[in-house]
C-alpha cells in the first residue's frame, strides 16, 4: 500500500497478487466503488508498464507501486483517508470472493428419455409429448423405440436405419396410435409448432401428410403465399410409402387429419408410391373425400388429373405446385402461377446445370427439365455422396457457392438452376455466398464471352427468420431470376435452353409443361 | 391434434428444435446407449415393459423387507451348509480355479490350510492346493460374504445374521467372517505365525466370548445400527468406526459382567482397536437381504457384485445364481505414501454387498470424510450418492441420509438403467498390494466393469424370449 | 472434447488461476522441470467459451462440474494430472486458413462494432468510464493506424505502435493486446507474411511487458494460432456465420475483450483489402 496525496484528495492503491477476476466483475467493482461517498476515481487494471504509464498520466499512480503484471492493481482516490480505505477494503473483498461457492453441485442433466421426460414433469410440470431423435443412426431405432414405449410421438431425423426397423418402429407406433415420423423425417409442423427444417407458415385448414422434407416445404409455403394456412403438417419418412413399410404411418398420419376439426382439406405430398401401395392410398383418399374432405394426391412425376367431382374423388397433381395450387383453391385461396416472363425468355446456348439444396425440389426440377426436352444436368448436393462428412448444403451454403461458381468457367453451362430455402434449420445467410458466387460466374462467363443465365426460386416465407424480401433482394441484385415456384424456374429454364433433344421449329422459347 | 401439447424431448442436435419454444425443450445430455453397443442397447429397451416393472417392484420390496438380526458367532463348519465334511474353503468373489488366483488370495488359503492343520509348512500347504486335495468354492455360493481375499475355514467363528430369532430355527441365514483388523492379516494373504496366533485366538476366545455375550443381550437389529452409524459419517462399507463403536457400546458391559470374565479386556481392546469390526456385520446383512431377490424372474435387479481379485462377477436377481464375469485390471485410487498403481492388486472382496443393496460407495453423502482415503471433496461424495440415483430403482427406507434431507439411499441397482445411462455402480474399495500378505496399500472409488452387464442383459434377454 | 493440437496436456499441472473472462476458463501452468513445462500454459475451456490455443474444451456440464473442483485444487496448491483431460479428445487444428472475406460481411461487421462502441466514450459493457485507464476507445482507435503501418512495411512505425499496445488497457488481457491478436488473424486470414512478420517482431522483445496470459495467447497468435471464438469472427468475416451472432458472441468475452479483437480484426482487414475484392456489379448484363 502506498500513498499520495495531491490537493485535498487521497490516492491509496492495493495490489492482489496473481489474482484473475472476471473483467466484467472488475469493472462492476470499480464503478460500484466510485460511486461510494467520497470517492472521485478509481481504477482497475493489471499493472502493467503500459497501464502504469496510462495510470500516471490521469495523476493515478501511486509514488511506490509494487507489482507485476500478472498483479491487479486497484488504485483509489478520495477526498479522506478513511473513505478511501473503506472504499479499498470493499472492492478487495468483493474481489478475493471465493471463487466458487461452496456446496456447488453440478446439474446433473438428463441423459436418457425417461430421465427427459422426469425432467419435463419436475421442472416444467408438463408431460413430454414428443421425442426429436437426430442421433447417429445405429442408435436412432433404440432411441425412437424406447420413446414410443414411453408414449412420446417422434420425430426421427436420422437416416441410415434399417429397413426392418422402421417397419418395426412404425408398427408400435400405429399399435399405440403414436406418430413415428421417419427415420429420414426432416420436417414437420405440429399444432403450429415447426420441428426440424420448416418454415414458419401460417395456421390454417390443409393439413399435409408428406414422404418428403423440402417437397412438403415447397407446398406449405406456397399455400402461406397464397393467403391460406397449415393445420398440420405431418412427415412420414421417405421410405414410408415404399412396399416394404406399405404407407402404415401415412395412414395413421391421414386418419389422425380425418379426426382433426381444424383439417378440411388434405393433401399427401411423395415421389410415386410403390403401385400396390399407391392403389390403397388412392382408394383410401377417395373414402376421405366422399365424406367431406377434399384430397389431393401429390405424387411427383403423376399426371395431373381431377376427378369429376371435386368432392367425391382424389384430385391428382404431378408437381409440387400443382398440388399447393388444388390444395389452396380448395380452401378458397385459389393462385395463379405467373410464367408471362417464360414467354419473353432469351434464348441461350449451353446445358441446364442444377444445383439444389432440396432433394425433393431437385427431383421436381429434374422431370420438369427432361419432360421439355432440354439438355440437363440436375444435383442433389444434400445426397449421401456429395455430403459425406461435410455439413448439408441447407445448413451450411459454402459448398454449393464453390459449385456456382466454378460453372461459369465451364463453357458448356448457359443455365444454372438453383433453389434457394429459408426457414428453420436452413443456414442464416443463404442468399450472400449464392449471390457473391453468382456474381463471379456470371464474371467468368462475361470474361469468356459467354451469357450465363441463373434462375431460381427461394422457397422462404415472410414469417421466416432469414426475411425473405432481403434473400430476394440480394440475389436478384446478383442477377438471379427468380420465379414464383421451383416448377416456373424449371419451366422458365426449358424456354431458355436452345438445346432441346426434340427439334422445336418456329417456336420461341415457349415449351408445353409437363 | 397432439393431447398435451407440444413439450420435446429432444435427443441429438439442437438445430432440429429451433422453431419450438425453449421452454417446452428438454435437451438431453445424449451419450450412446449400452456402453455403444447398439445391440445390446436394443435388448435393453426391448425388456423395458411393465412385466419387468412389476417384477423389479417384486424384487426391491422383499429386499428391504429384510430385517437381519445378528444372534451369534459360531464355527463355520456347524452352521454353513455345504462345508463339513472334506477339506473346503471358501474365497470371496465368483468362482475361480486355483491357478488363475491373485497373490493375496492364494497366500489366504495357504493361511487357511495352516490354522486348519491340514498342512505343517507353508510349503506343504501349496502343494496339498494345488494338489487338488483341498476344493475351493465362492462364499456367496455358501450364504456367506469375506471382505478382501474372504477365505473361510471350517473352524473359522462366522457371523449368524438370520431373518428369525434362533440360530437353525429355519429362517434364511447369511454368514460372514470375523475381521482381523489391519495390518498383517489372512484376508490380504499374510499368513506368519503372528497371523495364524490371532486366527487362534479368534477362533478360541474372540468367538465363543461373541457368541456367549449375543446370546445373553438378544438379537442385535443389523439394518438399525447401521442406520444409525449412516447418520454419524459412516457408510457402511470403506468407513465403519460409528457401528463398531455402537456394536461395542452395547456389548461391553455384558463382555465386562461374563464369567468367568479373564478374556474380556482382551476382547474389548481387540474391538477398541478394530475400526471395521462391524463390516463383517454390514456385509453379512447386505447378504442376507439381497438373497431375498434371488430368482424373482423377470427382475433386473442386481443381488450381488463380488471381486476374485482376477475378475469381477455380477449377479441378477432374474437370472439367478448364475455368475456374469469380466476380468479387472488393477486398482486404481489414493495410495499410501510409497505405493502406487504398479503395486496394486486387482479390486477384491465381496464386500461389494454393501453397495449392492445401498450402502458404501451409493451411500457416500453419508460419509463426506471418506473422500479423505477414497479421495474428492465433500461435494463429490454427495454427487456420487446423487449420481447413483439415476441407476438404481428406489431409495432404501430404512438408511436415511441427513445431509440430503433424510432422503432414503440410493437401492437397487437395474441393469436397464446402467445400460441406458451408461453409469456404472461406483464401489469404495481398499487396494491391495498385490503380493501376498504385505496389506492395504490405499483406497479408492472403482467402478464395476461394463461387460458384465452387457453379458447380463443378453442372458436375461434370452430368458425373457425362452420364458 | 477437443485439444488443440499443439497442447502439451502433461502429467504435473499446477493450477494457476480461474480466469473468468466473460466465460470461465482454468488456467494450468506446468510444474515447471515437468515434461510440457516448456511450452507454456494449459487453458482448460467449457463448450460456451471455446477452444484456447494450448488448450482443452469440454462440454459445459463437465466443466461446471470440473470448475468446483479446480477450485478446491488451486486452495490446497495440489497438482492436476491434465493427461486425464486430453484422454480420447479430438485434435483441432486452431491455425487460421488464408480464406476469402466479403466485404458485406465486413461492412456488417463493421457497422456491429460501430453500435456497441458509442461516440461518448461509455464503453463496451455500457457503465461510465472510470479512470482513464479503463476507457479502451483511446486503445481501439489507434488499431487502424497499427494496420496501415504494417501493411505499407513501416517497421519504426509498427514499434511505436505495437509499444504503445502492448499490456495497456483493462481486462485480463489488455485491450492493446487484443487488438493486436486481432491484427495478428487477420494477416494470418489474407495471407499477409510480410505484415505478420513486422508486427511479430515488434512484440516478442515486449512480451514481458504484460500478463502471462496475454503473453500465451500473443505467443500462440504470433505461431498463427488462435482460439474458437475467433474463429468465429473470422466465420463471420468469409460469411459463413451472420454477424449480428459473431458481435453478440464477442461482446460475452470479458468486458471489451472480445470486442477488442474485432476492433484490430477489421482494422487489419481494411487495410490489406486488394483492389480486385471490390467488385462492380453495373458492369453485369442482366439477363432474362
Amino acid at each position: 500500500m502506498s500513498d499520495t496525496t495531491t490537493m485535498d484528495t487521497v490516492l491509496r492503491a492495493r495490489v492482489l497478487h496473481h489474482l484473475y477476476r472476471d473483467s466484467v466483475a472488475l469493472l462492476r467493482i470499480a464503478s460500484t466503488t466510485e460511486r461510494l461517498d467520497g470517492i472521485v476515481r478509481v481504477g482497475a487494471v493489471m499493472a502493467t508498464p503500459a497501464n502504469a504509464a496510462i495510470l500516471a498520466q490521469s495523476d493515478m499512480l501511486p509514488d511506490t507501486l509494487d507489482a507485476t503484471a500478472d498483479d491487479l492493481v486497484f488504485v483509489v482516490r478520495g477526498y479522506n483517508e478513511q473513505a478511501v480505505e473503506a472504499a479499498l477494503d470493499a472492492a478487495e473483498s468483493a474481489l478475493t470472493v471465493a471463487e466458487t461457492g461452496a456446496g456447488q453441485h453440478a446439474e446433473q442433466l438428463p441423459g436418457t428419455v425417461p430421465e427427459g421426460i422426469a425432467a419435463a414433469a419436475r421442472d416444467n410440470g408438463v408431460a413430454a409429448t414428443i421425442a426429436a431423435v437426430s442421433v447417429p443412426g445405429t442408435y436412432a431405432s433404440v432411441v425412437a423405440e424406447q420413446s414410443l414405449r414411453h408414449g412420446l410421438h417422434v420425430l426421427c431425423f436420422s437416416d441410415n436405419v434399417p429397413i426392418e426397423d422402421e417397419v418395426r418402429l412404425k408398427t408400435v407406433a400405429v399399435e399405440r396410435q403414436l406418430l413415428m415420423m421417419g427415420p429420414d423425417c426432416g420436417t414437420a409442423i405440429l399444432d403450429g409448432v415447426p420441428l426440424g427444417f420448416a418454415n414458419v407458415v401460417r395456421r390454417g385448414n390443409i393439413g399435409i401428410v408428406a414422404a418428403s422434407g423440402t417437397g412438403a416445404q415447397e407446398v406449405s409455403r406456397l399455400i402461406d403465399a397464397a393467403g391460406s394456412g397449415v393445420s398440420q403438417l405431418i412427415g412420414v419418412g421417405g421410405r414410408d410409402l415404399s412396399a416394404d413399410v406399405g404407407g402404415l404411418m401415412t395412414d395413421l398420419a391421414l386418419g389422425f387429419l380425418v379426426e382433426d376439426p381444424e383439417t378440411s382439406v388434405i393433401v399427401v405430398v411423395s415421389k410415386p408410391p410403390a403401385p400396390e401401395v399407391a392403389d390403397r392410398l388412392i382408394k383410401r383418399l377417395s373414402r376421405i373425400a366422399a365424406s367431406g374432405k377434399p384430397t389431393i394426391a401429390c405424387f411427383l412425376g403423376l399426371d395431373d388429373s381431377d376427378p369429376a367431382t371435386p368432392q367425391t374423388q382424389v384430385c391428382i397433381r404431378g408437381t409440387l405446385e400443382g398440388g399447393a395450387m388444388a390444395a389452396a383453391s380448395r380452401d378458397g385461396h385459389p393462385f395463379d402461377v405467373d410464367d408471362a416472363v417464360t414467354a419473353n425468355a432469351l434464348e441461350l446456348p449451353g446445358r441446364i446445370l442444377g444445383l439444389f439444396t432440396g432433394g425433393t425440389l431437385a427431383s421436381e426440377a429434374k422431370l420438369i427439365v427432361q419432360r421439355g426436352g432440354a439438355v440437363a444436368e440436375v444435383l442433389d448436393l444434400g445426397d449421401d455422396q456429395y455430403t459425406a462428412g461435410k455439413p448439408h448444403p441447407m445448413i451450411d451454403p459454402d459448398a454449393r457457392a464453390a459449385r456456382i461458381a466454378a460453372a461459369g468457367e465451364d463453357p458448356s453451362v448457359g443455365i444454372i438452376l438453383i433453389d434457394v430455402v429459408l426457414g428453420f434449420g436452413a443456414a442464416a445467410d443463404p442468399a450472400t455466398p449464392v449471390a457473391d458466387a453468382v456474381r463471379s460466374a456470371r464474371h467468368a462467363a462475361g470474361a469468356d464471352g459467354r451469357r450465363l443465365a441463373v434462375i431460381g426460386s427461394v422457397c422462404g416465407t415472410d414469417g421466416d427468420p432469414q426475411s425473405l424480401s432481403h434473400v430476394r433482394s440480394i440475389l436478384e441484385s446478383a442477377g438471379v431470376t427468380l420465379c414464383q415456384t421451383n416448377a416456373a424456374a424449371a419451366r422458365l429454364a426449358v424456354a431458355m435452353s436452345q438445346q432441346h433433344t426434340t427439334q422445336q421449329h418456329g417456336q420461341h422459347g415457349m415449351e408445353a409443361e409437363a | 391434434m397432439i393431447a398435451g401439447g407440444i413439450t420435446v424431448v429432444n435427443v441429438g442436435l439442437p438445430l432440429i428444435v429451433d422453431g419450438v419454444d425453449p421452454n417446452d425443450v428438454v435437451q438431453l445430455d445424449w451419450r450412446p446407449p449400452a456402453f455403444g453397443d447398439p445391440v445390446a442397447a436394443g435388448l435393453s429397451v426391448a425388456l423395458d415393459t411393465e412385466v419387468t416393472r412389476a417384477a423389479n417392484q417384486q424384487a426391491l420390496a422383499a429386499v428391504h423387507a429384510v430385517r437381519p438380526q445378528l444372534l451369534g458367532v459360531r464355527p463355520a463348519r456347524d452352521v454353513m451348509p455345504g462345508i463339513e465334511a472334506g477339506k473346503t474353503l471358501l474365497h470371496a468373489g465368483p468362482p475361480i480355479e486355483i491357478q488363475r488366483m491373485c497373490g493375496p488370495m492364494r497366500g489366504a488359503l495357504i493361511g487357511a490350510i495352516l490354522f486348519e492343520e491340514w498342512a505343517e509348512t507353508p510349503e506343504d500347504a501349496a502343494v496339498l492346493l494345488d494338489s487338488g486335495a483341498v476344493t475351493v468354492a465362492p462364499c456367496h455360493a455358501h450364504g456367506a460374504v469375506g471382505p478382501m481375499a474372504g477365505v473361510v475355514a471350517p473352524s473359522m467363528p462366522v457371523f449368524v445374521v438370520s431373518e428369525g430369532t434362533r440360530i437353525g430355527d429355519g429362517s434364511r441365514q447369511a454368514y460372514a467372517s470375523l475381521n482381523e483388523g489391519l495390518g498383517k492379516v489372512l484376508r490380504f494373504g499374510a499368513y506368519d505365525s503372528e497371523v495364524l496366533g490371532r486366527l487362534r485366538w479368534m477362533r478360541d476366545v474372540l468367538g465363543p466370548v461373541l457368541d456367549q455375550t449375543l446370546a445373553l443381550s438378544g438379537p442385535i437389529d443389523v439394518t438399525s445400527l447401521i442406520a444409525q452409524a449412516l447418520s454419524m459419517g459412516d457408510e457402511g462399507h470403506n468407513r465403519n468406526v460409528a457401528a463398531t463403536s455402537l456394536l461395542t457400546r452395547r456389548l461391553a458391559p455384558i463382555i465386562a459382567g461374563l464369567t468367568p470374565n479373564s478374556t474380556a479386556v482382551d476382547v474389548l481392546t481387540f474391538l477398541a482397536g478394530n475400526d471395521h469390526f462391524a463390516l463383517n456385520i454390514s456385509m453379512a446383512g447386505a447378504k442376507l437381504s439381497m438373497d431375498a431377490a434371488i430368482g424373482i424372474q423377470n427382475s433386473t435387479l442386481v443381488t450381488a457384485m463380488a471381486r476374485n481379485g482376477v475378475e469381477f462377477g455380477l449377479r441378477v436377481a432374474g437370472s439367478g445364481e448364475r455368475w456374469f464375469t469380466a476380468e479387472v485390471g488393477p486398482a486404481d485410487g489414493l495410495f499410501f505414501p510409497g505405493y502406487g498403481p504398479e503395486d496394486a492388486n486387482p479390486d477384491l472382496g465381496d464386500s461389494a454387498i454393501t453397495e449392492t443393496l445401498g450402502l458404501g460407495g451409493f451411500a457416500m453423502a453419508a460419509s463426506p470424510a471418506i473422500t479423505q482415503f477414497v479421495g474428492g471433496t465433500p461435494d463429490d461424495a454427495i454427487d456420487a450418492t446423487t449420481s447413483m440415483r439415476r441407476i438404481t430403482m428406489g431409495q432404501h427406507p430404512a438408511f436415511p441420509l441427513p445431509p440430503m434431507n433424510f432422503a432414503g439411499t440410493p437401492s437397487g441397482i437395474d441393469v436397464l438403467k446402467v445400460l441406458d445411462t451408461g453409469v456404472l455402480p461406483l464401489i469404495n474399495t481398499g487396494i491391495a498390494h498385490k503380493q501376498a500378505g504385505v496389506g492395504q496399500i490405499g483406497a479408492g472409488i472403482v467402478t464395476a466393469p461394463p461387460e458384465v452387464f452387457l453379458s447380463a442383459i443378453r442372458a436375461l434377454a434370452e430368458l425373457r424370449g425362452a420364458g | 472434447m477437443c485439444v488443440d493440437r499443439h497442447a502439451r496436456p502433461g502429467a504435473a499441472f499446477s493450477c494457476a488461476a480461474i480466469v473468468h473472462v466473460g466465460q470461465s476458463a482454468v488456467v494450468l501452468r506446468p510444474v515447471s522441470g515437468t515434461h510440457g513445462a516448456a511450452d507454456g500454459l494449459l487453458v482448460v475451456t467449457g463448450e460456451s467459451a471455446g477452444l484456447m490455443p494450448g488448450g482443452i474444451r469440454m462440454p459445459n456440464a463437465q466443466f461446471s462440474a470440473l470448475l468446483p473442483r479446480f477450485a478446491a485444487l488451486r486452495t490446497r496448491n495440489t497438482l492436476v494430472d491434465a493427461t486425464t483431460f486430453a484422454h480420447s479428445a479430438m485434435e483441432i487444428d486452431l491455425h487460421i486458413r488464408p480464406s476469402k472475406t466479403y466485404r458485406a460481411a465486413l461492412d456488417a461487421l463493421q457497422r456491429g462494432l460501430w453500435a456497441e462502441t458509442c461516440a461518448n466514450g461509455t464503453n463496451a459493457a455500457g457503465t461510465h468510464n472510470t479512470a482513464a485507464v479503463m476507457n479502451p476507445d483511446p486503445l481501439r482507435r489507434q488499431a487502424p493506424l497499427l494496420a496501415a503501418a504494417a501493411t505499407d512495411g513501416a517497421m519504426a512505425q509498427v514499434r511505436r505502435q505495437v509499444g504503445s499496445l502492448i499490456g495497456a488497457g483493462p481486462g485480463t488481457t489488455p485491450t492493446g493486446d487484443d487488438i493486436i491478436v486481432g491484427v495478428l488473424a487477420a494477416c494470418a486470414l489474407v495471407d499477409d507474411r510480410r505484415a505478420g512478420a513486422l508486427v511479430a517482431t515488434a512484440v516478442a522483445p515486449l512480451l514481458a511487458d504484460t500478463t502471462a496470459a496475454s503473453q500465451h495467447y500473443l505467443r500462440a497468435a504470433i505461431d498463427g494460432r488462435f482460439g474458437e471464438h475467433i474463429h468465429e469472427l473470422v466465420s463471420a468475416a468469409t460469411a459463413r456465420s451472420s454477424p449480428a451472432e459473431a458481435i453478440a458472441r464477442a461482446k460475452t468475452w470479458g468486458s471489451s475483450s472480445g470486442l477488442d479483437v474485432l476492433t484490430g480484426l477489421l482494422a487489419m482487414l481494411k487495410a490489406a483489402q486488394p483492389n480486385t475484392e471490390r467488385m462492380d456489379d453495373l458492369s453485369m448484363e442482366r439477363s432474362a
